[in-house]
């Protein structure tokens, strides 16, 4: 669908996206947008910069960054601490009421059928080892701390 | 009825817990590698029936072969696409998906196949709660790769010069920090935001030593503050570890963090404050100042 959109717009070079959703937080959805574009796709992003047709990107990887050139239109997923976000004020929620909103129609949009459908069948707490909970008394911490490597050397966790 | 699977591998072959998983399924196990030559070689001999390597010329990133891959599985579409967690694996996994216009899930505890369908235990909201989710048509699963998976036996490498996406390499720079992999780590220590400042890390880092631990951290320790490198935090989405020995310090002990450590045999928790939901969490647990417990404990590793 998302796919769809960015083809009726047309002329699009960039599509930015954030890290991911605060409820699902699956990382995909850039992803796989780009896969339905044909789109280059890089994730943890953490500076952009060039123009159209020559993208310079930043992107964070172990120990670093890497820095990469993408020669045409693309999909950028920001890193969760690419940015700190910008506080809206009231000049610019009112300018934003201003702003042109286009609406699509879903059914106008050329959105192919669903090859998988997911059914929820149960949901339940996941089962969580059973812990000891035992607090140990830290009024002299040399004492405690002697009892705590007693106990995880009985317990064979040391 | 069996289901066929093709593991989408970037430039570390640490898929271990990918191929136990497909395995169960089955079926055929097939891996597509967009890396170098010597990690499909590496998975060409970790017990996969076979694998196929898109060699892409000059620098480009592992995204430049997403296409390629996708070009790969749409071919000999499988029931389920697996990947890790590393970045570069998701856009993989994002443009198989999109080929096969796969259902997508991201938190597979466990995965298992039931005539037609495949059934696949998902935990969902940072771990809170658990969903069984029943898939009719293709599902796309990234799922903790596990530890380099050891060598069995081997297939040829089926080489696929592909043309990459229009991404090139300019520049990498990285400090000399050296690779953790925690998920291999016997016992760990982590830290959170019960350390009052960076250099305090001292005290952690000798109990570490003494513990022969690695360290790792919450979010806030890495991510907001900077103090340890982000694969060192382990939470909802971050590592998610199940070593012997895990020490809680400073950490309060909300879900989006201990959902990465509940699979740790014995749990130690050290926090100032006895209400600290971490103490519900732990085998054993210290109330008190850790500047003083927890050098008490080196001390006593000795």
């Amino acid at each position: 669908m998302l796919a769809a959109a960015v083809r009726h717009i047309g002329d699009v070079d960039l599509v930015v996206t954030g890290d991911s959703s605060v409820d699902v937080a699956a990382k995909m959805i850039p992803t796989v947008l780009a896969g339905e574009l044909g789109w280059p796709a890089v994730a943890e992003v953490t500076a952009v910069s060039g123009q159209a047709g020559a993208l310079r990107v930043e992107r964070a990887i172990p120990g670093g960054v890497q820095v990469l050139e993408i020669g045409g239109p693309a999909v950028l997923a920001a890193s969760a601490d690419a940015a700190v976000p910008h506080v809206p004020g009231m000049k610019d929620l009112l300018a934003a009421g201003k702003k042109p909103v286009e609406h699509l129609e879903l059914a106008a949009m050329n959105v192919p059928a669903r090859s998988a459908v997911m059914t929820v069948t149960g949901r339940s707490r996941p089962d969580r080892k059973a812990r000891k909970g035992q607090i140990l008394d830290t009024t002299d911490p040399a004492a405690a701390a002697a009892e705590l490597v007693a106990a995880l050397r009985g317990a064979g966790a040391l | 009825m069996s289901v066929n699977v093709w593991i989408v591998v970037g430039d570390q072959p640490t898929i271990g817990n990918l191929i136990t998983v497909a395995r169960a399924l089955g079926g055929q196990v097939g891996a597509v590698v967009a890396g170098p030559r010597s990690v499909a070689e590496t998975v060409a001999a970790s017990g996969v029936d076979k694998v196929v390597w898109c060699s892409a010329p000059g620098e480009v990133p592992i995204e430049a072969s997403a296409a390629a891959v996708a070009d790969v599985i749409a071919a000999d579409p499988p029931g389920v696409v697996l990947s890790g967690r590393q970045p570069s694996e998701r856009v993989l996994l994002g443009a198989a998906a999109a080929r096969l216009h796969a259902a997508v899930l991201t938190g597979a505890r466990s995965v298992t196949a039931d005539g037609d369908d495949v059934i696949v235990a998902n935990a969902i909201f940072g771990g809170i709660a658990e969903e069984t989710v029943a898939v009719s048509g293709p599902v796309a699963l990234v799922l903790e790769g596990g530890p380099v998976p050891p060598a069995s036996g081997t297939v040829p490498v089926e080489e696929l010069a592909a043309v990459p996406l229009g991404m090139k390499v300019i520049e990498t720079r990285t400090s000399a920090v050296d690779q953790v992999d925690l998920g291999a780590a016997p016992r760990v220590v982590g830290i959170g935001r019960g350390l009052k400042a960076q250099q305090d890390l001292v005290i952690i880092e000798a109990l570490a030593q003494a513990a022969k631990a690695e360290i790792a951290c919450s979010r806030p320790v890495a991510e907001g503050l900077n103090w340890l490198g982000k694969e060192r935090y382990i939470g909802s989405s971050g590592q998610h570890i199940a070593p012997q020995l895990y020490f809680a310090i400073g950490i309060s002990g909300q879900l989006q963090h201990m959902v990465g450590v509940h699979g740790a045999e014995t749990i130690v928790a050290i926090n100032s404050d006895p209400n600290a939901p971490v103490f519900a969490d732990a085998d054993y647990g210290l109330v008190g100042d850790l500047y003083k417990i927890v050098p008490a404990i080196t001390g006593a590793l000795k």
